[in-house]
């Protein structure tokens, strides 16, 4: 019997399973499928609506073909999604390397695999809607089924894309500025993508050059893209993890100089700079900024005060929350060696502070172009930043404590599979850390005005300075009383 | 050095019991045992990486799981979670000599005696602990607890994943170190005639109790190798 796609599915279904912490994966898995069936009945909406706000935004025009001019925002929007979410994960095939099925089959199914991902789903539900919609309108099937096909070839090709491409999450990171730009040149931009509407038009018209086009150079491409991964199947190609860097050693040299707790900081700059998590840490710390500018930027968000607020807690703190929270997960892989060396924990955290501090300073600094909004959002910014800073660390540290899950450091996780180290303690957390300045805000906003409320949280921040002696010793004490548990739940192999 | 009192442990129906033992200074201390009669469990113990349901560990005189200054005067590798796998070797025993307070001198020195068992492979070298062979991984790992040479240094299974010259580059080097140093040495091994090389005593251990405690001579490879042969005899093999 050979191996087959089931075989694999099967494969694939008893690893979820059969897995440790299967109860904490349900419940990401559970919240990601709300998240995905959300964002299916937007877009699975929008494909309904699309039909109706078109006759009545151009109610002269041939609502198909206005419909097709837009469609190059389609191909962007799925392009960074999909790009975000399915890339190419090691892994994945190591465990198929040495069964005795051939690489080709191997590499087939996984591709196959993607069709099934929540990207496919969501943007083929939109292609269907779209189709049926019109179908019914009275335009003609074959030539929307055409167009259907067509798109959803695009798709596959994107997916077969982000599938070979090294520095996904980056890519994926731009998502949020395609968003803008659609957004900002949404008068202009159907024009200048012409070319591409007139390509899927004249599939939908049923000029069968095109088409051919189309199918020749995508198979083709996927043709090539695939015989090159196929060379790559060898542990020192593409399944590969991790490379040497030796990158900011001047950065490195630096912290030296400041005995123990430089040594710590020298150690934490290296897992920053040389692991994939942190590396994504980095990443979406710098996401915020763009973030951000949508949000500021966006006419949607004009009068939306929550959105702000949560936008200017955020900004400061992107990478206090992203890394600060999986304090001292970060660590987890080698946490027997620091227990059994003879440090103080005040060290250990002092160090960590000094590294969650000058985060706050940078993004505070990288934030400054945002003053071109006005004074009145970066006062607010800053009074965060100041509260993050002196307040908020803290925080931070003593609920990652609560953070009982390790971290593998050097492995690649998709922003939204649901991320290790995810579980509903920290989910509520989250919310917690977010909920502690934002209520502090609109709470001393409602019953004074803004700029007390500013002031106090500006000044609990700088009270957060002058405490910072009692919170380390405070911390450093429960550190001591949870040393058992985090070495017991950091030595169990799976996260 | 060690004084191990009354102690127990029990995970399901394994039981830890050990009700006196006592490893004085200086002494290079061998466990022996197969694997699940408790060894882990035990290094566990000393290092106070989990908590004794009865009965208690001294290291000089305290108490490892009420204070911590013990840690001051040891060294322990067990396994490749003592090792930060994003460093280069050296940033990792500079690390760790930053974290004890020794001197680039010092640690310069003793990780020179280490030269012969690296073969080359390990320093200087701009490879991360991660990419490193297991072979080369633990060469790194020992030498580690080796930095400012403290009273006392543990090793689990020190020769395991050595190629055949570096167990023996290994057990001259341990040797040297016993000789010209007055450190107190725990070595566990599953390799019987390795461990008669380079300890005085030798315990070991079955089923979580101490069944033999033997002081190193001639025969006592022969001795702990009749053990093992009676332990299979009469059964299937």
């Amino acid at each position: 019997m050979s191996f087959s796609y089931t075989n694999y599915l099967g494969l694939k279904f008893k690893s979820f399973w059969r897995s440790k912490n299967l109860n904490k994966k349900l419940f990401v898995k559970l919240l990601l499928f709300f998240g995905y069936l959300f964002l299916l009945l937007e877009v699975v909406g929008l494909g309904l609506a699309a039909y109706f706000l078109i006759k009545e935004t151009f109610p002269d025009a041939d609502y198909f073909e206005k419909l097709n001019d837009y469609v190059y925002i389609f191909l962007l929007v799925s392009f960074s999604f999909i790009f975000m979410i399915n890339y190419f994960k090691p892994e994945d095939i190591k465990p198929f390397m040495l069964l005795p099925v051939s690489k080709k089959r191997i590499l087939a199914f996984y591709l196959l695999n993607t069709l099934l991902s929540p990207a496919f789903i969501i943007f083929g539900l939109w292609i269907v809607t779209v189709v049926t919609v019109y179908a019914l309108w009275g335009y003609p099937l074959a030539g929307l089924l055409r167009w259907g096909a067509a798109l959803f070839f695009s798709l596959f090709l994107i997916n077969v894309f982000a599938w070979m491409s090294e520095r996904s999450t980056f890519v994926g990171m731009l998502a949020p500025v395609v968003m803008i730009g659609a957004m900002a040149t949404i008068e202009k931009a159907p024009h200048w993508f012409k070319p591409v509407s007139k390509f899927y038009f004249a599939i939908y018209q049923g000029q069968y050059l095109f088409s051919g086009i189309l199918l020749v150079l995508g198979l083709s491409v996927i043709y090539l893209l695939y015989r090159n991964l196929l060379r790559k199947f060898y542990l020192d190609g593409k399944i590969k993890t991790g490379t040497a860097t030796h990158r900011w050693s001047g950065l490195i040299d630096f912290a030296a100089k400041y005995g123990i707790t430089g040594a710590f900081i020298q150690n934490d700059l290296r897992l920053i700079l040389r692991n994939t998590r942190t590396k994504m840490v980095l990443q979406s710390s710098l996401f915020f900024i763009l973030f951000a500018a949508f949000v500021f930027f966006s006419p949607y968000y004009k009068n939306n005060t929550f959105m702000f607020v949560f936008t200017a807690v955020m900004l400061t703190a992107g990478f206090l929350m992203n890394f600060g929270s999986f304090v001292p997960a970060w660590d987890s892989a080698y946490f027997k060696l620091l227990m059994s060396q003879g440090i103080r924990y005040r060290d250990y955290l002092e160090a960590k502070w000094w590294l969650l501090f000058v985060s706050v300073i940078v993004l505070t600094v990288l934030s400054l172009p945002f003053l071109y909004f006005g004074p009145e959002i970066f006062k607010m910014i800053l009074a965060f930043a100041v509260f993050n800073a002196g307040m908020n660390i803290y925080f931070i540290l003593f609920t990652g404590l609560l953070n009982t899950t390790p971290i593998r450091l050097n492995e690649k996780v998709s922003a939204f599979s649901g991320g290790q180290s995810f579980n509903g303690k920290i989910f509520i957390l989250t919310l917690i850390r977010l909920a502690l300045p934002m209520g502090l805000y609109f709470g001393l906003k409602a019953l004074w005005n803004e700029n007390v409320a500013l002031s106090v949280i500006a000044l609990t921040g700088l009270a957060g300075f002058a405490l910072k002696g009692l919170f380390i010793e405070y911390l450093a004490g429960l550190y001591n009383k949870r040393k058992y548990m985090m070495i017991e739940s950091y030595a169990s192999q799976e996260e | 050095m060690i004084k191990i009192e009354g102690l127990e442990k029990k995970y399901g129906d394994f039981r830890l019991s050990i009700d006196k033992l006592h490893i004085p200074r200086g002494e290079s201390f061998g466990l022996v045992g197969n694997n699940g009669v408790g060894k882990t469990t035990l290094y566990h113990l000393i290092l106070d990486l989990i908590r004794p349901d009865k009965g208690r560990v001294l290291i000089n005189d305290i108490p490892v799981s009420e204070s911590e200054a013990w840690k001051k005067f040891t060294s322990a590798f067990l396994d490749e979670s003592f090792l930060i796998p994003y460093l280069t070797p050296d940033e990792y025993f500079d690390f760790l000599a930053k974290l004890r307070q020794v001197n680039k001198a010092d640690t310069e020195e003793i990780l020179q005696a280490f030269d012969s068992l690296f073969d080359g492979e390990i320093r200087g070298k701009k490879k991360l602990i991660r990419d490193l062979s297991k072979g080369n991984q633990k060469k790194v790992g020992i030498a580690g607890t080796f930095i400012g040479l403290p009273p006392l240094i543990v090793l689990d299974e020190p020769f395991a994943n050595l190629d055949p010259s570096g167990q023996i580059k290994l057990k001259r080097l341990l040797n040297r170190f016993r000789q010209n140093h007055p450190i107190t040495f725990l070595i566990s091994s599953h390799n019987l005639e390795h461990i008669t090389e380079v300890t005085d005593r030798i315990v070991l251990l079955d089923k979580g109790h101490v069944v033999k405690d033997l002081k190193v001579n001639d025969d006592t490879l022969g001795e702990l190798i009749r053990f093992f042969e009676e332990q299979i005899s009469g059964n299937e093999i």
